[in-house]
């Protein structure tokens, strides 16, 4: 009986074995779990930054494509005020006008009221009892978009209309707002490449400190005659863990922020902020940013091990 | 087995600790490697486990030239060396078990033959109760043991002990030496470097005598020299 507990006792100890090098011991390899967690959840948010800039910038695009607004305001150009009836007048002729238009899908004139609950923000809910003028806005749906020419033509007829009336296309505040998306995307991948640098010179450096804190063992390893391989191996396994398990933390930190910042920004339910509600896609894409991370420490590690071994004796 | 030719070794830009060395060890033989401290054993012990390369001159192991082999071939000829070192190098993280079976497992054995084989030489060693401990908390003599169940255990076809019974008691010591002899009876080359010559004395295999940095073989089977124990007693 005894022997036999002594016997299991013995599997057992081979069983347990899991590293040749003392690696459960070394403060520096959780470091280096806490770096790849923080860089995971530092991707995860890049990811998110540059998805939803996307997304913002589709949105906006498509949302503004095959559209333009004509503006009939309320001054003329001599700056004085027009009576509702003029108004009218030059509403209906430009109305008229787009109606005809072969390019023009819809056209839509905002009521009064729309127009001032889209002032409000800034003039208060009775802009008229202030005596403050308000413009005619007729929104333009095209078919498709029109070359410059055809706008051009559109432009003047409105022009010959009512000359203080104006066509915005939107393509100025269109090209100001992309281009600030696309800044934001740029810092994104200047992130993720930052993040990718520092992952790989973190694990190189944790290996190199670690070959060095071993150094005596490992050159055992290689007097019993352990191949680089063998040696490699067993850091590359001990690295592969921990950073399967920083990668782990970061993803779910990351996951969770995202969540916590698409709720918060869902709440605001401002349309020209980006919502972060992302869609199995989305989520698809952020679930490659572990293993890449996962596949650059392996990669590091086993070059700088490499690199490393092969100056020894 | 082992061939040095005019070997010279030097660490660094420090004077040579051997020099002009020549000797030839055939295969299945049985030395002793004695001088007085300082006189380079451990260094003539590291060029033959190819811990080190000689600044010049030849030294040839299992019949290869180990300055010009391939660091793949290097490490299979070092497979086939069991060392024992001076301070037993033992991996202290590792149970007693783990680091006897460390020279198996980096040849590719399977569990179970290194489990037989292990609990085999442990049993030898007489240290089969300790086989979980870790090496700090074993004595000096069992951590020698170790060390030498280490060497062993992969019944290597060279055997290389610096000091193998220096913290062994007498019995010990004996029962140490008759593994080695039985193992070179079975066809493994022994080297073992001592100071120990009552164990020479007990064991009458050829002596190498180094001695500031050059070398000689004495053997006591041919009785050339009747003092020569005397006299390396006298020496040490």
């Amino acid at each position: 009986m005894i022997l036999k507990k002594r016997k299991e006792n013995r599997i057992g100890t081979a069983a347990k074995r899991r590293y040749d090098l003392p690696f459960q011991k070394d403060i520096g390899t959780r470091y280096m779990m806490v770096v790849i967690t923080l860089m995971v959840f530092l991707g995860f948010l890049s990811m998110a930054l540059h998805i939803s800039m996307s997304a913002l910038s589709d949105r906006w695009t498509s949302g503004l494509e095959g559209k333009m607004t004509v503006e009939i305001p309320a001054q003329g150009l001599n700056q004085d005020m027009r009576d509702k009836d003029e108004m009218a007048a030059i509403t209906t002729r430009i109305q008229n006008y787009l109606e005809a238009h072969s390019a023009v899908t819809s056209i839509d004139v905002m009521a009064e009221d729309e127009l001032i609950a889209m002032v409000a923000p800034w003039l208060g809910d009775q802009p008229t009892q202030m005596d403050i003028p308000l413009p005619v806005l007729i929104s333009i749906d095209l078919y498709r978009d029109l070359t410059e020419a055809q706008l051009s033509a559109m432009k003047n007829h409105i022009i010959e209309i009512d000359a203080a009336s104006r066509l915005d296309t939107h393509q100025n505040w269109l090209d100001e707002l992309l281009r600030f998306t696309g800044a934001i995307k740029m810092v994104s991948i200047v992130m993720a490449l930052v993040i990718a640098l520092t992952t790989l010179m973190a694990v190189a450096g944790v290996v190199r400190a670690r070959l060095a804190a071993h150094m005596d063992d490992v050159e055992l390893l290689h007097l019993m005659g352990a191949t680089d391989n063998y040696i490699a191996h067993q850091f590359q396994r001990h690295i592969l863990i921990l950073s399967s398990k920083g990668c782990i933390i970061g993803a779910l930190l990351g996951a969770l922020m995202i969540k916590i910042i698409a709720s918060i920004a869902g709440n605001m339910g401002f349309a020209l902020l980006p919502d972060f509600s992302f869609n199995a896609g989305h989520w698809l894409i952020m679930a490659f940013i572990p293993f890449t991370i996962l596949i650059l420490c392996f990669i590091t590690a086993r070059n700088t091990l490499r690199r490393a071994l092969q100056k020894m004796p | 087995m082992i061939s040095f030719e005019y070997v010279g070794l030097r660490y660094g830009f420090g004077p040579e600790v051997l020099s002009d060395i020549s000797f030839e060890l055939p295969p299945g033989s049985f030395h002793f490697l004695t001088g007085p401290s300082g006189a380079g054993k451990t260094s003539l012990m590291r060029l033959m486990y190819l811990g080190h390369l000689p600044t010049r001159g030849v030294v040839k192991v299992f019949g290869e030239n180990i300055t010009s082999v391939s660091r793949a071939k290097r490490m299979e000829m070092r497979q086939k060396i069991g060392t024992v070192f001076q301070d037993f190098r033992l991996l202290p993280h590792l149970s007693a078990y783990d680091n006897v079976a460390l020279p198996m497992r980096i040849s590719g054995h399977k569990e179970d033959k290194i489990k037989n084989n292990v609990e085999k030489i442990m049993d030898w060693v007489g240290l089969n109760d300790q086989i979980n401990a870790l090496p700090n908390t074993l004595s000096g003599g069992q951590q020698q043991r170790i060390a030498i169940a280490r060497a062993v255990v992969s019944r290597p076809k060279l055997i290389l002990a610096d000091e193998p019974t220096g913290n062994l008691d007498d019995k010990i010591g004996q029962r140490i030496f008759k593994l080695f002899e039985q193992l070179n009876k079975m066809g493994t080359t022994v080297v073992i470097a001592t100071h120990n010559v009552t164990m020479m004395q007990d064991f009458p295999h050829p002596v190498m005598i180094l001695d500031h940095g050059a070398m000689r073989i004495e053997d006591p089977a041919l009785q050339k020299d009747q003092n020569l124990f005397a006299k390396l007693e006298d020496a040490f």
